[in-house]
């Protein structure tokens, strides 16, 4: 079977959510982690939780500040996450590699 | 009572109103993204923020149109959650290339094709595009009409042609093909009343319908210009050598008052 293609920006996203596999993640601060614009951040944020890898919640944080929408891996995602990202990191390195030019 | 307009305010603006154009299921990302707005550092970092998620929330308010149900799409099959979703590009391609063939099988049409044409042909002058002289496109279809015998074209040319004597040839070549285009005689004449062959014309015409005044309108028109035509001007002009000419052609007695207005 072909090896789903994980865009750069989707593997960024991904990563962070590894780091803390358990833990709840704002968007404001997944796009400061990543560098991803809010164009690019919500619509990967968006397919993950609508493919079921994502779990979503609105959080109240503040009184009278309106709550935050956060994201949590779900089980069935983090074992996804860590096959896809087991393959796409070679080829991902190797085309960083290629990028760079310096071919070290 | 005034409302401060910075980049923050006009980012929640941005967004609130994406918000509305978004479907269902895009409309709570865009609350979320809404809601983060307030946490996002520094102002013009704040309207940029707002303007990637409007663009995110405008282009699947568009997609909705294009290709409704989207909402319910489920998850793909063999863990291919990284790939492109399928179903929507297939959809938005075969959507696109519908409109692509339809509007080129508009060009099979002569009347979409000429009107096109004429569309452009207001950009010629703006675009410095050259084309070739009309005269030449005018010789072109009178030497194609003569190739085919088309009787039809020769008139359309006797009729449209700048030169007088050219056109007299073209009718006259139009009519010994199909006489039923007799007609054209009058168009000529009305245009070019002072014709030498006018008068024959008028008799031609006369004996292909006797019913029709315009072959005395015809002799009329060029009693009546006849003694202002500058070729005439060594001649002073006479009225009354003209109305005795009108009473000599249409029989009129004598006592015939005639206005020439």
């Amino acid at each position: 079977m072909k090896t789903p293609r994980i865009s750069p920006q989707t593997q960024q996203v991904l990563e962070r959510f590894a780091e803390r596999p358990t833990g709840w993640h704002y968007g404001y601060e997944l796009s400061r982690e990543t560098d991803l614009k809010a164009g690019t951040l919500y619509p990967i944020l968006m397919r993950l939780a609508k493919y079921g890898l994502l779990e979503t919640k609105w959080v109240a944080t503040e009184r009278g500040v309106p709550p935050r929408h956060t994201y949590r891996l779900t089980a069935k995602g983090a074992e996804i996450i860590r096959d896809c990202l087991a393959k796409a990191r070679p080829r991902l390195r190797a085309r960083r590699v290629a990028l760079s030019g310096s071919g070290a | 009572m005034t409302m401060k307009l910075n980049p923050r305010t006009m980012a929640a603006a941005l967004l609130r109103g994406a918000i509305k154009i978004a479907p269902k299921n895009v409309a709570e990302w865009g609350r979320a993204m809404l809601c983060e707005l307030r946490h996002v550092e520094g102002d013009w970092a704040a309207l940029i923020w707002a303007a990637g998620g409007a663009v995110f929330l405008a282009r699947h308010a568009l997609l909705s149109i294009i290709i409704p149900g989207d909402a319910n799409q489920i998850a793909p099959p063999g863990g291919k959650f990284f790939a492109k979703e399928s179903p929507m590009r297939k959809g938005t391609l075969i959507a696109a290339a519908s409109c692509l063939v339809a509007s080129l099988l508009l060009f099979l049409a002569p009347i979409f094709r000429q009107a096109f044409q004429i569309s452009l042909e207001q950009w010629r002058p703006i675009f410095q595009i050259h084309r070739r002289a009309p005269e030449a496109d005018f010789e072109a279809l009178v030497r194609r009409a003569r190739a085919n015998h088309d009787a039809e074209g020769l008139a359309f040319a006797a009729v449209h042609g700048a030169k007088t004597d050219e056109g007299v040839g073209l009718a006259d070549e139009a009519t010994h093909i199909d006489p039923q285009l007799t007609w054209i005689y009058a168009i000529i004449a009305a245009r070019n009343p002072l014709v030498p062959a006018s008068e024959q014309w008028a008799a031609r015409l006369e004996a292909w319908d006797p019913q029709n005044a315009i072959p005395h309108l015809m002799v009329a028109e060029k009693i009546h210009i006849a003694p202002f035509n500058p070729s005439h001007s060594r001649t002073k002009p006479k009225r009354k050598r003209g109305r005795a000419r009108w009473r000599r052609h249409f029989n009129l007695p004598k006592s015939t008052i005639i206005s020439t207005g």
